[in-house]
């Protein structure tokens, strides 16, 4: 009994070990793909009079602070009028959101505000109602600290030219990078995620993945399909693999750039994290034998999409490991698995590094031109172990909300910090 | 068409659109350079393993003037692993019941912190594996597999592998930065050297931390800090070198910077 | 021993840590320039304000006609009426040509920036950083463009040419064989060859959108295929004797001969890893293929 104990245990740091390694080659194959791979033709580089009709909805809840600075620059963007409008969506707001969005809504005529203060509260709740009256065909969606350029709604709108594409994602770049370690260590992370993961994932024809803001849908998809699950907490990866399994493609733009506003407080990123693994666990639930089954994907897409599907599984199932390396560590039966153990702890580190690993965010970076911030790579160690216990939390909430089928899911909003003002 | 080199020809393109050109002849070369030296070093394993382990003996020695420290050896995988055979000691129970007290203060005040939450987040894994291994000492100490003579055996047979997979994965991540390839040569040896020295000063410090505090602290010395420090200096060594490249990066492109 | 102890766990675990932090300190930001919208014309506009502004803004023209400008660095602008003489006597500056009709004399090089106020020739085998027109330029052949040319009337290019980055104008831009580009704009763009057909049958009408992998479409002189929508592919797209309404978008390759793409009030594109302009091709707007893979066949 005891001998078959201990060969479950090292089967399973086997097994784990098996899946970091696979991550970390996938994760060096992209960084090499950025750094010296051809790059896929950009749809943004497309200069085209005849452009789709698009509605940009923003959905916002207590955003006083920031909703100004979105709106006057929506109100801004190089867009033909008579297919562009803008939808705040005033969701349960109980400061002077509502009042800054009609003020907005008076002056500029494509502004169609939409005021939340009954139903269910959340952004997939606000963009499902949100849907019903949006007019254009192409659906863009920012978030309300988000700072979009003036030619981002065409650098976006433009992908969607192309028939197959379902689904666009830009790049987010946070605006206060500068403010402390956080939010540097959260740009370096951003700057592999975008430059290299995703841009190699687009390079490759896998699974580059629509964020949920500084992105956008077809309508006539997602409403065909039945709107966004308002018991999914991110409705991105949900139409991610919505788009992917229904024969669609999923574009990333690496050119179409937002300033973002990082969280700069550890609680706030803290809850952020879970909420993300949460939602992202929920999608893999609903979607691992989709995906294994779809007709529409190739084999390396399945790939990619299965391991996209468990980037928030592994932290959990790491910190398992290291439980059950303890376990065996007092059971005094660790000498093979030693080794073992050593490139688990290094490939986690190399490979998974959440977002993006080392190596990916090194190259993001040079790429980027960026010298001083690279200098701060020791510390996503940190991020990585911190990272791993939120997510970790998350994985056990989106395995409830599996188990429990009608759990209640209530949407935790992140706060804003801004305080100067940004757009003149 | 003729071609004139003294007229800048490059336009920075946007950073979307940059991809870095290497020569494919130097880009070989540094594979094969890199990992020559690599072969070279796996090779030297034994001599290395050898001088660092005396080093080490000469070390304790001097720290510890009546202890006796001897060096013995063991087969692990093609090598012969050589290791420090001394004596350590038990914790009593006392003072596994004085650890586990601490270490959960500890861990209660670090996972409540709001600075620096990933560090006291870390932090907190490893005093939590402290509290596990002060409830073990408490309750079946007399199960404990190790001695400090089987242990200094693991950790330095850990090490053998754990070097050989860093500069395996640094290898792979140093060879295609575009840098001039002795500077990229010279930078591997670095983290491979750091790597090295920085495993025997491990491996020091472990000795003296279990034969001044006992065993209590092993697990968390062989799965916290043992693998993890050897990690950081690499990267931290590679973080250097991808600044300092992309910062000659930037100065060589000949650039018009309002054309972006 | 404690001290020993404590200053091993300090040198091995918190110095990497706190020597990172350190050199890491200072501000570095990713800029977003909020304004920015696409424009295939963005360096030649930019170029041409930043002259203009100089010059709106110099109290005096100095004796010399040389102006102070400060672009990526101090430069100085020539203005005035020149001969070719002066460039190699002044190799350094920005030139900006008054003269009526300006003719960059034949083998000539200049390493910076040309801005002709009007009209501006550019005979056989010279070799220029980057070109500026308000009016018609004419540029021979063998000529080598390294950063981008612009002409606001019309830009006529002879054979055998390279016309860097971008080349472009507001009217026509007119390539003879054998150039090469990366990327081009005009409204439109046409190659040698160049006849103005009207069609009144067609021999295949695609009413939509045409998406498939590869893309190869051939009609006759009299009766080409008419494509009312846009052209994608993952492939390669091979057009000959067709009209496009729409934009032509290709991962791969691009040849077209004998093709129309676009009208005189739609602005498309023509995008592909290479593409290859054959014969009489007529495209109002933006042409784009990978760095130097753009080529007149």
């Amino acid at each position: 009994m005891g001998g078959i104990i201990i060969l479950i245990l090292k089967g399973y740091i086997l097994t784990v070990a098996g899946l970091c390694a696979l991550y970390a080659i996938r994760h060096l194959i992209f960084a090499y793909d950025r750094l010296l791979g051809k790059q896929r033709i950009f749809y943004g580089d497309i200069i085209d009079d005849e452009l789709p009709s698009v509605s940009v909805l923003v959905p916002m809840h207590n955003e006083e602070k920031v909703a100004p600075n979105i709106l006057k620059l929506l109100v801004e963007a190089d867009y033909p009028r008579d297919r562009y409008e803008v939808i705040p969506i005033n969701d349960h707001s109980e400061d002077k959101t509502k009042e800054i969005i009609d003020e907005f809504a008076q002056k500029y005529d494509f502004i169609h505000p939409l005021h939340r203060y009954s139903g269910k509260r959340g952004k997939p709740a606000g963009l499902n109602d949100a849907l019903k009256m949006v007019k254009g065909e192409i659906v863009l969606i920012f978030d309300a600290d988000y700072l979009p350029p003036k030619g981002i709604i065409k650098e976006l709108a433009v992908n969607f030219k192309d028939p197959i594409v379902g689904a666009v994602m830009g790049r987010v770049i946070p605006i206060n990078a500068d403010k402390n370690l956080l939010t540097k260590l959260l740009d370096l992370e951003r700057c592999g995620g975008y430059q290299v993961d995703q841009q190699a994932r687009y390079n490759l024809n896998l699974i580059p993945q629509y964020g949920g803001t500084v992105g956008g849908f077809r309508k006539d998809i997602v409403l065909e399909t039945g709107g966004f699950d308002e018991n999914v907490l991110a409705e991105d990866t949900e139409l991610t693999y919505r788009m992917y399994t229904s024969g669609y493609k999923v574009v990333y733009a690496n050119r179409a750039e937002c300033w973002e506003e990082a969280p700069e407080d550890w609680e706030v990123r803290a809850r952020q994290v879970k909420r993300w693994s949460r939602g992202h666990n929920q999608v893999m639930f609903k979607y691992f034998f989709k995906v294994l089954k779809s007709k529409h994907l190739t084999f390396f897409q399945k790939f990619d999409g299965i391991l996209l599907l468990m980037v928030y599984l592994i932290p959990a199932l790491l910190l398992l490991g290291w439980l059950d390396l303890l376990i065996l560590f007092f059971l005094g039966d660790i000498n093979i698995i030693a080794p073992v153990f050593v490139m688990l702890v290094l490939l986690l580190f190399s490979g998974i590094g959440n977002f993006a690993p080392f190596y990916e965010i090194a190259t993001g970076t040079m790429i980027d031109g960026l010298t001083k911030r690279v200098r701060l790579l020791p510390f996503l160690m940190f991020n990585f172990v911190f990272n791993g216990v939120y997510i970790t939390l998350g994985f056990w909430q989106a395995f409830l909300d599996f188990v429990k089928r009608n759990r209640e899911i209530h949407w935790d909003k992140t706060e804003r910090f801004r305080e100067e003002e940004v757009v003149e | 068409m003729r071609k004139k080199d003294n007229l800048k020809e490059k336009i920075l393109p946007h950073r979307a659109y940059r991809i870095i050109k290497l020569d494919t002849f130097e880009l070989i070369g540094s594979f094969i350079a890199i990992f020559l030296i690599f072969i070279a070093v796996f090779s030297f394993f034994p001599l290395i393993l050898e001088k660092g382990i005396e080093f080490c003996k000469e070390f304790l020695d001097t720290l510890y003037v009546s202890a006796v420290f001897e060096i013995n050896h063991r087969n692990f995988l093609i090598f012969d692993v050589p290791y420090i055979e001394t004596y350590g000691k038990y914790p009593t129970k006392n003072f596994a019941i004085l650890t586990l007290i601490v270490s959960f203060i500890l861990a209660i005040a670090l996972y409540k912190n709001k600075y620096l939450k990933n560090i006291s987040m870390t932090l907190f894994v490893l005093v939590f594996i402290n509290i596990l291994s002060a409830l073990y000492f408490i309750f079946f100490s007399q199960y404990f597999p190790y001695s400090l003579s089987s242990f200094s055996y693991l950790f330095i047979s850990t090490s053998v592998i754990n070097w050989a997979v860093l500069m395996f994965i640094f290898g792979l991540l140093i060879a295609p930065i575009p840098a001039n390839f002795f500077l990229k040569i010279i930078v591997y040896i670095l983290i491979s050297l750091s790597v090295v020295v920085l495993g025997f000063l491990r491996y020091l410090l472990i000795i003296v931390v279990l034969k001044e505090y006992t065993y209590i602290f092993m697990p968390v010395l062989f799965l916290g800090f043992g693998i993890i420090v050897d990690y950081v200096y690499a990267v931290m060594l590679y973080g250097f070198f991808v600044s300092f490249v992309t910062a000659s990066l930037l100065k060589k492109v000949d650039e018009w910077r309002w054309v972006e | 021993m404690i001290e020993v102890v404590f200053f091993m766990i300090f040198f091995l675990f918190v110095f990497p840590f706190a020597l990172s932090y350190v050199l890491a300190s200072g501000k570095e930001r990713l800029n977003i320039d909020l304004n920015y919208t696409k424009n295939p014309r963005y360096f030649a506009v930019s170029f041409r304000k930043k002259i203009t502004r100089a010059l709106t803004l110099a109290s005096a023209i100095s004796k010399d006609s040389r102006v102070e400008v400060q672009l990526s660095k101090k430069e100085y602008i020539k203005y005035g009426k020149f001969n070719n003489l002066t460039f190699s006597l002044f190799p350094n500056h920005i030139y900006v040509i008054t003269n009526r009709s300006f003719t960059i004399k034949k083998g000539t090089v200049i390493k910076k920036e040309i801005y002709a106020l009007y009209d501006l020739i550019i005979e056989d085998d010279c070799f220029l950083r980057a070109v500026a027109c308000d009016g018609n330029c004419i540029i021979h052949n063998d000529v080598i463009i390294v950063r981008w040319i612009d002409a606001i009337k019309s830009l006529k290019v002879g054979s055998g040419c390279s016309l860097g980055v971008v080349g472009s104008s507001k009217g026509n831009l007119h390539l003879d064989k054998n150039n090469i580009f990366t990327r081009l704009y005009g409204y439109p763009v046409t190659t040698y060859g160049i006849k103005d057909k009207k069609y009144d049958e067609f021999s295949i009408v695609i009413e939509k959108t045409l998406r498939e992998n590869p893309v190869e479409l051939e009609g006759t002189d009299s009766k080409p295929v008419y494509v009312k929508g846009d052209i994608f592919s993952d492939e390669n797209i091979k057009l000959k004797n067709v009209i496009v309404e729409g934009t032509i978008f290709s991962f791969k390759n691009i040849y077209l001969e004998n093709v129309v793409v676009g009208s005189p009030d739609r602005k498309v594109s023509v995008i592909g890893e290479k593409v290859t302009l054959g014969k009489n091709v007529k495209i109002y707007g933006y042409v784009q293929a990978n760095t130097k893979y753009g080529k007149i066949a």
